[in-house]
């Protein structure tokens, strides 16, 4: 039996209008006034057709301004498209606006009922699950306080905790999100991952290419509020970097932050330095051959002695990804306070290019990024052969004339 | 999956009729969201006693005190031959009540979506149930100042109630309805000009004025000509009019030189007022919905 999608978008289009002031929507409607234009469109949307079947993680990439926020509201349910029409079936959560139903003036516990009734809850349900939104959000004796006595970051855990304790059959995302402290993040990241492993559909927007791939099954490419491609996510992935011209480890704004933020706080594991070394010598180099062996040697600090993962890849300028490999694929989880973690890249087959080399730094399974940066150091090929493309390949050519009865293969 | 939300833009510019005949899901609209409307009445009313000493007791307090006031000032004071001083201030107190309970709820309907803007952006929620709890809320304000004056009456012996109590919560539901059918259209249209709940402010002014709460409606007859038309059109164009008197009916019984007689006459009109309100108001609250998040 074939599956009813949990979303069935048909021609979706969104346009704003931009009035010069306040009143330009009035007098439009005098009938004196017809014909007469008092407004500047945006097309937000451009007839956008898409279905995501049952337990499908979608995800949603393009540049700011491409539309994906007001795809993500359309969807959810809080604006509605000029043109087109969509069908969404099952129970919609939208971790976009958390908190945003909130009354400071009340309590945390009052809030949560407050929420939980917007959502659509019953009375019972919400009631059902009051213990766990509020062990989730970690606000203990809090939760009987004002919330405006609350941090921002105890704002934004309460309002995840409701989000997520919806049990919704689709959950819409912007961004892996990052609200409250290091270890709570990691519980966001956990119970997203959570709902894609029990089969819930999901719909991801992001700038992390790497989110993208790790969560998505398939992805829409916005541009200009037009769809310019769907597909698997590698591809399309692939194509928006290359398109793009963005490196694909690119989340614009975030690592960069991260780095900031775990120079600072010293006790968050966090890399010190990472280095391109040759592989025979141990010392710093970075124009290789084909067939050199080189090294990749990251120093990370781990004050809380956390078990971590490590992953280090190769990315051409062009921000296709050559390769990447992590510890936690060879089954290595270090937990050091401090240490060296050497990826060892004996007999390199890349051939001519210039390469960075992106590296991350995760927590056990891979899902909670701490960090992420770009080696030092970027790799140089140059190879002496007449090999074209992107990696020298092992290979071996073989002859056959049909007409011989021999075998020619010696 | 039991919940399915469709959205088609091509059958949203439908008909106004088009749009009226989902009147009928509007109940069950509410009803489904019940336990929404029923977190927004208590936080509603919660909010007006936050952090004060005597809570709840106020919504007693100050029907009691203003019932106060208006025996001294209206009823000793300036009681210009309206009645005797207990009557007049019974009757004057009771049209206040309801009054500014229609008044109250209506101003703020009038704000409720663009207050709301932030769930209005962010939340998808069903916005037309947002005036059913400012509805309740003033249904409870009017129902205790109802109370101080079946009270107030019985203990000086004014007026004695009768079998019209039965028809209070009637009055109560034309009332309600009436609410919610100027806050959906008075709620929507401030959406889109702001000037509205200002306008409305003054008009609420002026609208008591014209409602017979602070005068007799024999005073118009005396003031302007037995044969003047100025009274009956007073009273046929005012949704507010039927209302006021059928509920003093509804309290106190017939008294006929104040003009409280037929109950069920002004009752009538008063529910024929609020399901029109009710009508017009919905529709176009639904027919412009979907922009409110835009432009809020």
């Amino acid at each position: 039996m074939p599956k009813t999608p949990v979303i069935e978008a048909r021609g979706l289009s969104k346009s704003y209008k931009l009035y010069n002031n306040p009143y330009g929507r009035l007098w439009e409607c005098f009938p004196w006034n017809k014909g007469k234009i008092f407004h500047k469109s945006i097309d937000a949307l451009n007839d956008v057709t898409f279905d995501v079947m049952p337990g499908e993680c979608v995800g949603l990439i393009g540049t700011n301004g491409a539309g994906k926020s007001t795809m993500l509201k359309v969807l959810s349910g809080t604006t509605f498209p000029t043109s087109g029409s969509y069908t969404v079936r099952g129970r919609v959560t939208s971790l976009l606006e958390l908190g945003a139903g909130f009354n400071v003036a009340f309590s945390g516990r009052e809030n949560i009922f407050m929420n939980a009734a917007m959502m659509g809850f019953s009375r019972k349900e919400a009631q059902d699950k009051y213990d766990e939104i509020v062990e989730f959000s970690e606000l203990g004796d809090f939760i009987d306080a004002p919330v405006r006595t609350y941090s921002s970051g105890m704002q934004a855990r309460l309002g995840f905790s409701v989000a997520v304790a919806t049990e919704p059959d689709m959950l819409i995302i912007d961004e892996i999100l990052a609200v409250g402290d290091m270890n709570f993040r990691r519980k966001c990241v956990e119970k997203i991952w959570d709902y894609k492993r029990r089969g819930k559909s999901m719909f991801f927007c992001s700038h992390s290419l790497y989110d993208v791939r790790q969560m998505c099954d398939r992805v829409i490419w916005l541009r200009n509020g037009r769809m310019q491609m769907i597909g698997d996510s590698i591809t399309v992935t692939n194509e928006y970097a290359t398109h793009e011209n963005k490196v694909a480890e690119g989340s614009d704004e975030m690592p960069f932050q991260e780095v900031d933020d775990a120079v600072q706080e010293n006790s968050n594991p966090h890399i010190v330095s990472s280095e391109l070394l040759d592989g025979d010598t141990l010392k710093p180099r970075s124009t290789f051959a084909p067939g050199d062996n080189a090294a990749v040697r990251v120093h990370v600090k781990n004050a809380p002695r956390e078990r971590l993962t490590l992953a280090v890849g190769a990315m051409r300028t062009d921000g296709t990804l050559c390769f990447a490999h992590t510890t936690q694929f060879s089954d290595m989880v270090f937990d050091f306070e401090e240490g060296h973690v050497t990826l060892h890249l004996p007999n390199l087959s890349l051939l001519s290019g210039e390469f960075t080399l992106p590296i991350w730094l995760f927590d056990e399974n891979g899902s909670h990024r701490y960090q992420e940066r770009p080696c030092n150091d970027n790799l140089i090929v140059q190879n002496r052969t007449k090999d074209l493309g992107l990696f020298l390949q092992d290979h071996r050519w073989e002859i056959v004339p049909s007409n011989s009865t021999q075998g020619a293969d010696q | 999956m039991s919940m399915a939300r469709t959205h088609d833009a091509s059958t949203r510019a439908k008909s106004a009729l088009g749009h009226a005949t989902t009147l009928s899901g509007y109940p069950a609209k509410i009803w489904q969201n019940r336990y929404m409307v029923q977190n927004f009445f208590r936080r509603d009313l919660m909010s007006r006693f936050h952090g004060s000493m005597l809570g709840a007791w106020w919504m007693l307090i100050q029907p009691l005190f203003m019932f106060g006031v208006y025996y001294l000032v209206f009823g000793k004071l300036f009681n210009r031959g309206a009645g005797a001083t207990m009557e007049y201030a019974l009757y004057l107190f009771s049209g206040i009540v309801l009054f500014h309970a229609l008044v109250e709820a209506t101003s703020t309907c009038c704000g409720i979506i663009v207050a709301n803007g932030n769930l209005v952006k962010k939340v998808a929620f069903p916005s037309e149930a947002l005036p059913i709890h400012v509805g309740l809320v003033s249904l409870v304000i009017y129902a205790v100042g109802a109370l101080v004056s079946i009270a107030a009456s019985v203990i000086t012996g004014t007026w004695t109630p009768g079998w019209g109590l039965l028809a209070l919560p009637l009055v109560m539901i034309v009332q309600f309805v009436m609410i919610v059918g100027m806050g959906l259209l008075l709620g929507n249209a401030n959406v889109f000009v702001r000037d509205v709940s200002q306008l409305w402010r003054i008009f609420g002014m002026a609208w008591m004025f014209l409602t017979p709460v602070f005068w007799v409606p024999s005073m118009l007859f005396t003031a302007l000509g037995a044969d003047s038309a100025v009274p009956s059109i007073m009273m046929n164009v005012n949704p507010a009019y039927p209302l006021v008197m059928a509920q003093r009916v509804a309290l106190f019984g017939e008294h006929a030189q104040y003009g409280m007689v037929d109950l069920w006459g002004n009752l009538g009109i008063a529910a024929i007022w609020a399901v029109g309100f009710l009508v017009v108001g919905y529709t176009t609250f639904v027919a412009n919905k979907h922009k409110h998040a835009d432009i809020v």
